[in-house]
């Protein structure tokens, strides 16, 4: 069995903003393995893209802590896929693919070389020159997953990365995205608030509950890769794993509802 | 009724060739169109001050208007032609130019770092706003003494003088423009490893441009604004000085040669500013 990759212990953190705490995460400890895709589902506001925060060092926890096993000093530990318009609008296409290998200060022919061959993964080739106001929601995403991979990091965090787009573009983008993950099987920590999303996508799911984030539970995913999307919609073992991730959210977000009219009343 | 006909092919190929040429058609109507409308606009555009100069010159001559103070812009324009020929006009216009741009350059630098130094650290902000906020609302010209008791009565204290007042509002609107920088992008630069330089060349300067622009532009009218007065004030040279002494001299058209120089210089100006910024920001 691989090894942990992240080792996350008793974390906790709490937002103090105009003298009112917040409560974002409450102490979760998890373990997530060496090449594995993990995805993180929960209700919104209950966290989730403050772990991802937590894990990539833009933030310190106020509990607890994070350990990454860090293999290669010369890749980046993570590199993460920005909820949305995480996408520098002042630079090119090329540019922004480039930004992560510009600043680790790499080769010039290497930066080129990694930038034409995310380019050309992605489908952006054509647009290169374009600037992101150009482009449409998908294309953008499709930026800032090449930025990600270009750089190499060892660990990829991804914020809800497809959740704004139409649903034809969210499943050619999710392809995608499983097609470059699995010519080099990096750990990534991929959170969703798609159930199906996660499904498709994910070695295990880890469940957090209502504000503040606790882990509510871990599920397996048992289903064979390469996955696509019109095998995993139609095998009985997704149907079942969707009901119950289902069952156990829709309880905390009754639960969640339930709090916060009794504390209205 | 073409069943017959020995022409059929001919005119198949007509009938396919149509569409292309209708089109064709539509888009020569379309951009003669639009360039009788921008003919029209240019007219109006200068109807407006011909009709105005046209009005003024009769008034003049017949003596409605005083033309001691307000000569025929005839008057004017062979007063200019005469400035132009002694070649007097060039130099008050030459020194006020070198003066503004040097000034503006002495200013709109440091304000751009200093602006950049506050968007993006709290410490710094902490340190020079208040000062800012302090210093700011002193008209330039009130320092104008002080200025020359530092730097003296030579060109030095122009520039200073000029550099003084671009820095405030350069300052401010650089400041402003980091802020509006989404913090994502600053997350995202972060994230990705940027360097302190890389931080401040690579996002912050490029997200403030749109609103440091704002700020250039405010400060090129208000060095124009400075350099005209401090002229007028404590200077034997320059467009400001021109205007002021052609005034106490009464040489009333020379004077109105001086207000055209300083408004095209001005219109010029402020073009140039413009152009320079929005292909500076063509990304938005
Ligand atoms: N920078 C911050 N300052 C104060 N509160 C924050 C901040 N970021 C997030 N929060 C609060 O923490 C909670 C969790 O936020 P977040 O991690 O964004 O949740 P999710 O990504 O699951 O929607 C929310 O209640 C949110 O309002
Ligand atoms: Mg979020």
């Amino acid at each position: 069995m691989a090894r942990n990759k992240i080792e996350i212990r008793h974390l906790s953190k709490v937002y103090l903003r105009n003298h009112r705490l917040t409560q974002a995460l409450q102490d979760i400890t998890l373990n997530i393995r060496e090449g594995e895709f993990c995805a993180i589902i929960g209700p919104s506001g209950c966290g989730k893209s403050t772990l991802l925060r937590l894990i990539a060092g833009l933030q310190q926890p106020s509990a607890g802590e994070i350990v990454l096993q860090q293999e290669d000093p010369n890749r980046p530990p993570t590199a993460m896929v920005f909820q949305e318009q995480g996408v520098l609008p002042w630079m090119t296409v090329e540019e922004n693919v480039a930004f992560g290998l510009r600043m680790r200060h790499l080769p010039k022919a290497e930066i080129v070389r990694r930038t034409d061959g995310y380019l050309q993964k992605t489908g952006l080739t054509a647009f290169r020159h374009a600037y992101p106001k150009e482009l449409s929601g998908g294309m953008k995403q499709r930026v800032s997953l090449a930025r990600a991979f270009a750089v190499d990091p060892e660990i990829l965090l991804m914020d809800e990365p497809f959740s704004a787009l139409d649903e034809q573009n969210k499943f050619l983008l999710q392809e995608e995205l499983l097609r470059i993950w699995s010519e080099k099987k990096r750990t990534v920590v991929y959170v969703t608030h798609s159930i199906d999303e996660a499904i498709l996508l994910g070695d295990r799911i880890v469940l957090l509950s209502a504000s503040p984030g606790r882990l509510a539970s871990i599920e397996t995913v048992p289903l064979p890769r390469p996955r696509h999307i019109e095998t995993i919609r139609t095998d009985p073992r997704s149907a079942d794993l969707f009901l119950s991730i289902w069952q156990h959210l829709r309880s905390q977000v009754q639960h969640a509802q339930g709090a916060s009219s009794a504390s209205n009343a | 009724m073409l069943k017959t006909n020995p022409l059929q092919p001919a005119l198949q190929k007509e009938a396919e060739a149509q569409p292309n040429r209708q089109q064709e058609r539509l888009s020569r109507a379309e951009a003669l169109r639009e360039r009788q409308e921008r003919h029209l606009q240019l007219a109006l555009t200068l109807a407006a001050p011909l009709l105005l100069l046209g009005i003024w010159e009769a008034l003049s001559e017949m003596g409605i208007l005083d033309p001691r103070f307000f000569p025929p812009p005839s008057r004017i324009l062979m007063a200019l032609w005469q400035m132009l020929l002694e070649g007097s006009l060039w130099q008050h216009v030459r020194i006020s130019l070198i003066r503004i741009l040097l000034g503006f350059l002495l200013g709109s630098v440091p304000g751009i770092l200093v602006g950049l130094a506050i968007g993006l650290w709290k410490p710094v902000r902490a340190l020079l706003s208040p000062l800012i906020a302090v210093l700011m609302p002193i008209p330039t010209m009130a320092l104008v003494p002080l200025i020359m008791i530092l730097f003296g009565i030579g060109e030095l204290s122009k520039w200073v003088t000029i550099a003084t007042s671009v820095f405030f509002p350069v300052a401010i609107n650089t400041a402003a423009g980091v802020a509006s920088i989404d913090a994502v992008y600053l997350e995202v630069a972060r994230n990705f490893g940027a360097s302190r330089l890389a931080f401040f060349t690579r996002i912050a300067l490029p997200g403030a441009l749109p609103v440091l622009f704002e700020g250039l532009q405010m400060g090129e009218a208000i060095a124009l604004l400075t350099i005209v007065a401090a002229e007028m004030v404590a200077a034997n040279s320059g467009i400001g000085y021109l205007i002021w002494s052609s005034y106490k001299t009464f040489q009333i058209p020379q004077m109105f040669v001086g207000l055209l120089a300083i408004a095209i210089l001005g219109y010029v100006f402020s073009l140039l500013l413009r152009m320079l910024g929005r292909q500076l920001t063509r990304w938005r």
